[in-house]
């Protein structure tokens, strides 16, 4: 387990970085909450005459807003986006280090299997992942419960903070699979945003043309926040698309490393 | 027992050739060569032995163990070095070799610093701030620091200053008489011919000889140069095909293969101002078979 060792150690600079921020959006935005909960009675009518697209481009539900899981649903959008971001860049990060330093020689020289390489880094990559995403949790929740002036429905918040994890793992694997593909791979950040930010940007093109099929393809909508919050429950064949990116990546990820040549540099 | 086998060892990439047909077989404890231009070959099968890239056809066994099938085993008892070496950012040299120990099912601390005290390599320094002979250091070091029984050299001497160069040799000699088999590429004759028993010269993706040094030096080349004081046809000398022929004027050079004795009467039929014969250089030997199809 010595590579999982090391790239878990490794990773642990990051973890703190992706976390701070994450708590700094979680903390400031939802510190807003009680100060906008006591205009409620100026801000709704503001909110209703906006217009319905950008409404939903934002991700603002106006009827669940003014609560406090409303609210929390309304910067999952953001936090959701970061902590992909944070997926896809160590999944690519971890697993594409060795394309990236030209250091495939290094690494599949020693004894051990391409297989047992790539388990043992993204062992590390998910490990991480789930740190980040417990300390998300725990803090949001805690946020929450302060704010919150109803009951809180503990079952829809675990629904929307399992939802950001899922997200965070495909990202993730994602990045794996991106990584294996690449012969070459100068900015793990320059990958991460494109592919992060094309898929974040779906999310409008599916708001303004407005065709069901396009959400498919469209992961930050695939845990519909409205959705959740009505029916206690993920949309089935969203939740499967999202298992099937995962595992298809995975899968996907281990037969190619497994098998493809490397070339010198 | 042969440490390295391949048969009828063949790569592609795509449509264009990497090798074609390789058979090799290197004995146990042996230093051997492997020498060609650039894009020969020479990586390619280095790469195949070591599992980085997958045979179009053929096979290569290494301890009598498939390549591909069963390369971890392999692994444990092969030391790797490449032509460049490059390693992970913010890294100290000691934790890199460390890490690269961490492969090995063995203790390797105490062969570490003896290897980093005979190059002169500092271990607490971090690689970003070695020079390029220094990063090659760590490459040696990493290379050999488990002992392997099989050493793979893919132009390892590129950024060596020559001081260097000979720790180098003499440390592989040294692991050599411990028992190590090594393998060689080279381009540069040199130094393949200071240190290899055997040599394998690679042109085109083909083995085109394969034979002891001693046997090349000794199937007597010969380089031979003259000057005349009369021009005269050398086709007319008899000594049948010449190879490198030259023939400048008044000057004339070749390398002759062939009965000494014969070269000596014809030479002496000539009206000579200077001659110069010596036993040709591995160097020039190998330039001839490149030449001899071309």
């Amino acid at each position: 387990m010595n590579v999982f060792r090391f790239e878990f150690k490794q990773l642990f600079k990051s973890t703190l970085s992706w976390s701070l921020a994450l708590a700094l959006v979680v903390i400031i935005f939802m510190s807003f909450y009680p100060v906008y909960y006591e205009q409620i009675a100026i801000m709704k009518p503001l909110f209703d005459n906006l217009p319905e697209l950008l409404l939903k481009s934002l991700g603002v539900n106006v009827d669940t807003l003014f609560t406090g899981l409303g609210f929390y649903s309304f910067i999952l959008m953001y936090v959701q986006l970061i902590a992909a971001m944070q997926g896809m860049m160590i999944g690519l990060g971890i697993v594409g280090k060795e394309v990236r330093l030209k250091m495939n020689d290094f690494i599949l020289t020693k004894p051990m299997t391409r297989s047992s390489i790539l388990i043992q880094k993204s062992l590390a990559i998910f490990s991480h992942i789930l740190i980040t995403w417990t300390l998300l949790s725990i803090l949001s929740y805690v946020m929450l419960t302060t704010v919150e002036t109803t009951d809180l429905k503990f079952n829809i918040f675990l629904l929307f903070t399992f939802s950001t994890l899922l997200l965070q793992v495909m990202f993730a694997s994602l990045g794996i699979l991106t990584a294996v593909l690449l012969r070459k791979l100068k900015s793990v950040v320059g990958v991460s945003m494109s592919v992060v930010f094309t898929l974040f940007v779906m999310n409008l093109m599916q708001a303004i043309l407005d065709e069901p099929w396009l959400r498919y393809f469209s992961p930050f909508q695939w845990f519909e926040k409205s959705y959740i919050f009505y029916n206690s429950s993920y949309e089935w064949p969203m939740l499967a698309m999202c298992a099937l990116v995962t595992i298809g990546s995975c899968v996907g990820a281990y037969v190619v490393y497994t098998h493809k040549d490397i070339h010198a540099v | 027992m042969a440490v390295i086998e391949t048969k009828k060892l063949t790569k592609y990439y795509g449509k264009s050739r990497g090798i074609i047909d390789v058979d090799l077989s290197i004995e146990e404890g042996e230093i051997f060569g492997f020498i060609g231009p650039n894009g020969a070959g020479k990586s390619t099968t280095i790469r195949l032995l070591l599992a980085l890239i997958h045979p179009t056809s053929g096979s290569a066994t290494i301890f009598g163990k498939d390549v591909i099938t069963h390369a971890k085993e392999i692994h444990q008892e092969i030391g790797y070095l490449p032509s460049e070496v490059f390693y992970y950012d913010n890294m100290k040299v000691k934790d890199l070799l460390n890490y690269s120990a961490s492969f090995y099912k063995k203790d390797c601390s105490k062969r570490i610093k003896e290897l980093a005290a005979r190059l002169d390599l500092d271990l607490n320094k971090k690689i970003d701030d070695l020079s390029y002979g220094n990063k090659k250091k760590v490459g040696i070091v990493q290379g050999l620091l488990h002992s392997p029984k099989l050493i793979l050299l893919d132009e390892p001497t590129s950024g060596l200053d020559p001081l260097m160069q000979n720790i180098f040799f003499d440390i592989l000699a040294e692991e050599n008489k411990r028992g190590a088999t090594v393998l060689f590429s080279s381009h540069i004759l040199s130094e393949v011919q200071k240190l290899c028993d055997r040599v394998a010269i690679i042109k085109d993706g083909k083995i085109v000889k394969i034979d002891s040094v001693q046997n090349m030096k000794e199937e007597a080349y010969l380089k031979v140069g003259f000057e005349t004081k009369v021009p005269f046809d050398v086709s007319t000398l008899g000594l049948g095909k010449l190879n490198e022929l030259t023939q400048n004027g008044l000057d004339v050079s070749f390398i002759y293969k062939g009965d000494i004795n014969l070269l000596m009467k014809k030479l002496a039929s000539l009206d000579l101002i200077r001659v110069n014969v010596h036993e040709a250089e591995l160097e020039e030997i190998f330039l001839h078979y490149y030449q001899k199809e071309a």
